[in-house]
């Protein structure tokens, strides 16, 4: 179970064991909170100053779905210059997946001819 | 060599574990007329035997030793003399750790396919036929001691995972990803037939042992070597020769994708055969080596990127399978540059075992995603991600499945595929230090581009037309059910599965510390 490489020592029931142990803490910390607290409307609430309070606010929240493009937009449109050609390079035209694997055979063959 | 006798009642059983399928495949063609579900459960019972015997072998392999034997199959009297057709077998250490991934693989899938391709009843046949053909031919290659007998494996494979792609006949594009598959697998067949006439032609020999005694490192032996190289890096899926997988992956059945995915590994294993067991040190191991990490990096990093981008889920993780693929080219290719060196007892050793334990992780949770995936498209009919969302409330198992996948790919703590990430960045980092943080942003960017997947079909509002969606059927679930399973397993037992699988495949590689 565990790992004793010349490198590399690694025990995961270890650190299911640490997570269990930092859990319980967790749980010892919240037990010792403040038992009196009620939970009230608004309390717990984040205040954003001048919006309407945000218990009335959410009631008129539309569901969201955040689309599969959406995600790392920002990302991917700051490195245009990497992905524009890689996602043009990717045809879908059998010739271009020919012309790599000549392409690919010819240079290992070229470098391996040195080996 | 020899740790069997032929008296031993497991001497034959490399070659039972290929027959059984493709005899299995004519039994259930001939009942079809009968019931399709009798025609099902004998499909299941075969890879269930299968399965026993490659596990039972393995076994053997573990505690007795390495062993190899030939069938003949029958003779030609030519011009040029009498021929004898013999198939070789050998069962070591790396078909053993190949037949068991196999083996879990392709019982996961057969079960997860009762319910899920049950629908296609014109075609069921054609698709349990192939699929243990397929099974067959992996299996075949694996155990092949001999160049031209794993090149007739190829074939055998290429054609039957090319009409698996092609299964569902009402879709267009699984025909056109069908046709490239084959058009590129008959290219990649020429060139590995044209290598494996260079070696005979200047050795006289195809047997991986007797070959290597003969091997001096010359023009024509490097130039067979390169082949024979790419040829299976195409097989494998690594970049730069990796076009036609994702087409293939995301349009065949789920089921189907689980064991093209264990197919490709062939590929490598084929390679890495070739390189230590034929060839090795009679070359240049550095230049040899570099050629190899230099295709994993590019695997990684382009596979990942390419990901990242995807809006069609099968697509999306089809390349994330060539960017893993990229992390066992890269542990298994520091371990060939160092070859022969005092490198390989510091640090060159571990590289290979973070590599090979890769396979068998990636193998395991590239396969739960995929059958994931498969559920998914198979309860909406839809595969573009912009379209989903909310489905975690009414597929929680499969929500589930899916968080232990996407975790066990990402690399993230305490699962398996941290474990074999972690043996390659450390054992890497002492190679070369930028090439293990490339691995390690290409694990960043795979948990983005899961996070991305997770939230776009489980997170959010639940969509009006998947209000009536329930839970997978339970067979599904069961398929399911088993890799992750095995994940956990893998995930526990890190340090057990290296020295009972891993081991012994490094060893039989011929790797000395």
């Amino acid at each position: 179970m565990n790992l004793y490489f010349e490198i590399v020592d690694w025990n995961p029931l270890f650190m299911i064991f640490m997570a269990c142990f930092v859990m319980f803490v967790i749980y010892i910390l919240y037990r010792m909170g403040n038992s009196t607290y009620r939970k009230t409307k608004y309390k717990g609430e984040p205040f954003l100053s001048g919006n309407p309070p945000v218990g009335e606010w959410k009631d008129d929240l539309e569901p969201i779905n955040i689309r599969g493009d959406s995600f790392y937009w920002g990302f991917i449109q700051a490195l245009k210059f990497y992905f524009k050609p890689l996602i043009a390079g990717h045809t879908g035209r059998l010739n271009d997946y020919i012309f790599w694997f000549i392409i690919t055979l010819v240079v290992v063959m070229v470098v391996l001819s040195f080996a | 060599m020899g740790g069997k006798t032929i008296i031993d009642p497991f001497y034959h059983s490399p070659a039972l574990i290929v027959f059984i399928p493709l005899v299995s495949s004519l039994i259930i063609a001939s009942v079809g007329f009968i019931s399709k579900k009798l025609q099902h459960i004998l499909f299941f019972i075969a890879l269930l035997i299968t399965a026993f015997f490659g596990i039972l072998m393995s076994y053997e392999i573990y505690t007795v030793g390495d062993w190899s034997f030939a069938i003949e199959l029958g003779s030609m009297r030519l011009t040029s003399g009498d021929h004898v057709f013999m198939m070789y077998f050998l069962a070591d250490g790396v078909s053993a750790m190949a037949t068991i991934i196999l083996s879990i693989t392709s019982v996961a899938a057969g079960l997860y396919s009762y319910t899920n391709l049950m629908e296609e009843e014109d075609s069921i046949t054609r698709y349990y036929i192939l699929f243990l053909i397929t099974v067959a031919g992996t299996h075949g290659m694996i155990f092949s001691a001999n160049l031209f007998n794993r090149f007739l494996w190829f074939q055998v494979v290429i054609a039957s995972t090319s009409a698996l792609v092609a299964f569902r006949k009402y879709d267009d594009r699984a025909f056109e990803a069908a046709l490239k598959y084959l058009v590129l697998g008959c290219i990649a067949w020429f060139f590995f037939l044209f290598s494996i006439g260079i070696a005979y032609g200047v050795h006289g020999e195809m047997q991986f042992y007797e070959l290597a005694e003969g091997i001096t490192g010359g023009f024509a032996d490097r130039i067979a070597m390169a082949i024979l190289i790419v040829v299976m890096a195409f097989k494998s899926g690594a970049v730069p020769v990796h076009f036609v997988k994702p087409d293939a992956y995301s349009r065949a059945p789920s089921s189907v994708t689980v064991v093209m995915v264990v197919v490709s590994q062939a590929g490598l294993w084929t390679m890495f055969r070739i390189v230590f067991n034929v060839y090795g040190t009679a070359v240049n191991t550095y230049i040899v080596g570099w050629v190899v990490i230099m295709l994993g990096i590019l695997s990684a990093f382009i596979g990942v990127s390419m990901a990242l981008v995807q809006r069609s889920i099968k697509r999306l993780m089809a390349y994330h399978a060539i960017s893993q693929t990229g992390y066992m080219l890269l542990g298994v290719g520091v371990g060939i540059a160092v070859m022969g060196t005092t490198d390989m007892g510091i640090f060159g050793r571990d590289a290979m075992v973070g590599g090979i334990f890769h396979i068998i992780n990636h193998a395991i949770y590239k396969g739960l995603l995929f059958l994931t995936a498969g559920a998914i498209i198979y309860k909406t009919g839809e595969r573009d991600l912009n379209k989903m969302g909310g489905l975690g409330r009414s597929m929680k198992w499969t929500m589930l499945f899916f968080i232990i996948g996407a975790l066990a790919i990402s690399g993230v703590p305490p699962l398996n595929g941290f474990t074999s990430k972690l043996i390659i960045y450390r054992s890497v980092y002492m190679f070369n230090p930028v090439l293990s943080v490339v691995a390690m942003l290409v694990s960043i960017l795979t948990l983005a581009s899961f996070y991305k997947v997770f939230h776009s079909v489980f997170m959010g509002a639940s969509r009006e037309k998947y209000n009536d969606i329930k839970e997978e059927p339970m067979t599904m679930l069961v398929g399911m059910g088993i890799l992750a399973f095995a994940v956990i397993l893998l995930s526990i037992f890190p340090g057990r599965a290296i020295a009972i699988l891993v081991e012994p495949a490094v060893e039989a590689l011929g790797v000395i510390s």
